[in-house]
């Protein structure tokens, strides 16, 4: 399969922490690659620089196949239109209208689109997203959750082949989770590619082809997600444990899954 | 000893690394506002600079006003008092010109702006880095210096050119209205002799040092702001380095404008 | 709040119009009052020397700025060359024979360029013409010849300068009136008697028929005359020691001697005389012809006597050099400072140009 995103030997470093050490990681077309770790792992840095959101200190990063740091203006633009980012926190713009927040990117990746259009548009993923409340009102007044399903909306504006999801599942309720989880599971029928930073074990197991494991920004396990599961390592035994036991009391069809003895999408 | 050179060496590099830095980013800044400039068509962009000439501009127009009438009037009616007494009351406005128009016009004005619009934009970019807006920006290809830096600094430019006129007309016309009060003068001589000792170099050099002042606080405000990384902490002390800075550039640019006047 | 940002675009554009228009009133009015789109006139003059003259320096006609110099330039036959602007309100001031004038002056008053119109008037001159300066010999000629009005100058230097002018002229004319004074009392001295004239025209009355004689007659008086040259000579001496007088009395700046000047003064009544005598004399000695020869002889006799007149030219001078000493002395205060400084040798005040027109 062809590789979407490639990390080569990245590297991050912030005020001399090392945030990334050496990452190198394949995400190929169509996939779902699934990153974990404790908190402060680097995992969000991971997402950021897969994204071109950072500039890797030491090592490359490809996009099809393309240097990002070689791309012209026009290059990078294209990509950005090509990718959608879900932030933790959402990071919604907080001057603007709900509705602005989701016109904007369209607005400037859609250009000649008419003023309908993308209304409709917009419509149309409020509904799939089912956000009930007043699309004009400021970030400031949604609750956590909401700016969350903005932000998914907002990724999602554009129909991107690449979706970076920086812990998609904090701040959300159950029924949103799995609203959003069986829009990312018909996304990634469709061929979108997704690269998701999570705790959930929902996310992993439904959604996860490779699984990434971090520790202190170094990659201590990576592959197949059968094969990690697999691992003997006692830390990806410890992240993977508490997750999935975690999984165990959220979702219950996990149980069912682990009885087959494998995962959906593995191969 | 060689820690003492090592921490000289080390800081000359990093100020070296900074202001090549700086400099890199107000020539994107410059380049990006000509493509602003050129792309001709009203969008988000257009309106962010509306309401920054309005925060800017218009809601700084009170202060202005209280400011430069009261300096007017005080220069007249100083120097009505002082310079006839030996003979030199025309004088007057030669000192008006030099005093509203060519010097305190357009650094009083930018002072004003630094600390009111100064701070806020500093601020502002900051806070947008902490709540990773800036990096929601450029994950859709929306460049922040095109889209946020770009309509501050025209409209910080702007803002401060427009200041300065407004107070040259307070100063220059509000402040002999005040005088009327204390010392009447007929307005015709009055202007007569203004508009005769008024110069173009005198207009030019004003709009110059407002036009530089402009250009430098909403650069060095916005270049502050976008130092933030990732504490809200950060976000006062960029703001306080932007204020210290942007008075001693502006002062300097102030200093420059002047010479080459008398040159 | 919400006011503001409904209406903030009408609220920038009327802070930015506004604005403009005070920027565009005051402009207009600094136009309209510095006189940035009047027309100005360009011309150019020359002078001997730059000293004194400076870019932006103003040419002033009668107490009013009419221009300013626009360039100075020092041309190929080392004179000084200036493009001068007049503005377009006194530009119909400019007839022909128009002169301009540097003048400096040690005392630091009246000093400047100034503009003296042409008498006659005449359409303006052209655009880009020559305005000659007093300094070369094509403006001293205009000013001899009195196309142009001088007006009297303000400050006592100048003035006491403007007082000399007329009697320098006037020494001019005196020359001129001395060949027919020669020729008169020539006439005279050849019918040596108190009225000889008279004998002479009787004489010719009575032999009116008798041409020949007269004429011989008239020829040996010529004759007669030439031998008197050196009694011509004295008498010439008593008219500059004269003049010499006048000049003393100038170093008496008060007390200018005005009698030379005075139209009903002796001289001039004597010249008066002399007109008429040298008339009635005249048509005598074109009858005879042969004796006109011998009158080119007495004018030749003149020139020879210039010098003289040089010499009470630099006279005159010597007592303007004197009378500006008192001035000087005057400002000084002597009783504070001690009186009438030492005066290094200094350049002649006025450049005079009555000494090369006489050259």
């Amino acid at each position: 399969m062809d590789a979407v995103i490639e990390l080569r030997e990245v590297s991050l470093v912030r005020d001399s922490t090392t945030i990334l050490d050496s990452v190198s990681l394949v995400v190929p077309k169509g996939s779902c690659v699934v990153v974990m770790g404790y908190s402060g792992s680097g995992h969000t840095a991971l997402l950021k620089t897969a994204a071109g959101l950072v500039p890797a200190d030491r090592g490359k990063v490809y996009f099809e196949g393309r240097d990002m740091d070689r791309m012209s203006e026009a290059e990078l633009f294209r990509f950005r239109g090509r990718c959608g980012f879900v932030f933790q926190d959402a990071a919604l713009w907080a001057n603007m209208s709900v509705y602005q927040n989701v016109a904007l990117p369209l607005q400037f990746h859609r250009r000649g689109i008419g003023r309908d259009e993308i209304d409709a548009r917009i419509r149309e993923l409020l509904r799939e997203f089912d956000f009930r409340d007043n699309p004009e009102l400021r970030p400031a007044r949604l609750s956590a959750g909401e700016r969350k399903q903005v932000s998914f909306i907002r990724a999602m504006i554009l129909d991107p082949e690449v979706l970076f999801l920086d812990d998609p599942t904090s701040s959300i309720d159950n029924v949103l989770a799995d609203r959003i989880l069986s829009i990312m599971a018909g996304g990634k029928r469709r061929g979108r590619t997704l690269v998701i930073a999570t705790h959930s074990a929902a996310f992993t197991t439904r959604l996860a082809d490779y699984l990434v494991v971090l520790r202190e920004g170094r990659v201590v396990e990576q592959g197949p997600i059968g094969e990690v599961l697999r691992s003997s390592d006692p830390y990806v035994a410890a992240v993977l444990s508490e997750n999935l036991s975690q999984a165990a009391a959220y979702d219950g069809d996990i149980l069912d899954l682990l009885e087959d003895g494998g995962f959906p999408g593995e191969d | 000893m060689r820690g003492t050179l090592e921490r000289i060496g080390g800081g000359v590099l990093r100020r070296g690394r900074d202001l090549f830095y700086a400099t890199g980013y107000f020539l994107e800044v410059l380049k990006e506002t000509g493509r602003f400039l050129r792309a001709r068509q009203v969008g988000y962009g257009y309106r962010v600079l509306i309401m920054q000439i309005l925060f800017t501009g218009v809601e700084a127009l009170g202060i202005i006003a209280v400011i430069s009438l009261s300096l007017g009037a005080v220069i007249i009616v100083q120097g009505l008092n002082l310079l006839p007494q030996f003979g030199q009351g025309r004088l007057i406005y030669g000192i008006l010109i030099a005093v509203i128009t060519r010097e305190l016009g357009p650094i009083l004005t930018a002072f004003i702006i630094i600390a009111r619009s100064g701070t806020a934009m500093s601020t502002e970019l900051g806070n947008l880095i902490i709540s990773h807006e800036i990096e929601a920006y450029i994950a859709f290809g929306i460049k922040p210096i095109s889209y946020l830096i770009v309509p501050r600094f025209l409209g910080v430019t702007i803002s401060l050119v427009l200041l300065n006129l407004y107070f040259n007309l307070f100063g220059l016309l509000g402040s002999f209205l005040v005088t009327q009060f204390v010392k009447p003068l007929p307005l015709g001589e009055y202007l007569y002799e203004l508009l005769s000792t008024l110069k173009a170099a005198d207009v030019i050099s004003s709009l110059v040092k407002s036009l530089a002042f402009g250009v430098i606080i909403s650069v060095t405000a916005t270049y502050y702001g976008f130092r933030v990384e990732q504490s809200s902490t950060e976000v006062p002390q960029m703001a306080i380095k932007a204020v210290g800075r942007s008075f001693i550039l502006c002062i300097l640019a102030n200093a420059v404008v002047t010479l080459v006047y008398y040159l | 709040m919400k006011f503001k940002i409904k209406y903030a675009s009408q609220i920038v554009g009327v802070f930015v119009i506004l604005a403009f228009l005070f920027l565009a009133v005051i402009l207009m009015l600094m136009g309209v009052n510095q006189r940035w789109f009047a027309k100005n006139y360009l011309f150019k003059s020359r002078f001997a020397s730059g000293t004194g003259l400076s870019v932006g320096m103003p040419i002033s006609f009668k107490g009013f700025d009419i221009g300013k110099i626009r360039a100075i330039t020092l041309a190929e036959d080392n004179t000084v060359e200036i493009d001068f602007t007049i503005q377009d309100t006194f530009y119909p001031k400019v007839y022909e024979n128009s002169l301009l004038q540097l003048r400096t002056n040690p005392l630091g008053l009246g000093g400047g360029l100034f503009f003296h119109q042409g008498k006659t008037p005449t359409p303006p001159l052209e655009e880009f013409s020559q305005i000659p300066s007093l300094d070369l010999p094509e403006g001293r000629e205009i000013a001899r010849k009195g196309l142009v009005n001088m007006p009297k100058d303000d400050d006592p230097v100048n003035r006491l300068i403007g007082a000399i002018e007329p009697i320098l002229t006037n020494a001019d004319l005196a020359l001129v009136s001395m060949e027919k004074l020669l020729a008169t009392v020539d006439s005279a001295l050849a019918g040596g008697s108190s009225t000889p004239l008279a004998a002479v025209v009787d004489g010719a009355a009575r032999s009116a028929g008798n041409l020949g004689t007269i004429t011989a007659q008239v020829a040996r008086n010529l004759e007669t005359t030439l031998g008197e040259t050196n009694a011509l000579l004295a008498n010439l001496g008593e008219i500059t020691a004269n003049l010499r007088e006048t000049t003393a009395a100038l170093r008496d700046p008060r007390g200018m001697v005005k009698t030379l000047l005075d139209p009903k003064g002796s001289l001039a009544t004597l010249l008066d005389d002399n007109d008429r005598l040298f008339l009635q004399l005249e048509g005598i000695l074109q009858g005879a012809a042969g004796g006109v020869g011998e009158l080119k002889d007495f004018a030749a006799f003149v020139n020879t006597t210039r010098p003289q007149l040089l010499g009470v030219l630099e006279e005159g001078r010597e007592a303007v050099r004197l009378s500006q000493d008192v001035l000087q002395g005057l400002r000084n205060n002597p009783l504070l400072r001690g009186g009438v400084p030492p005066r290094p040798p200094a350049p002649t005040i006025q450049t005079g140009y009555r000494d090369e027109a006489l050259r």
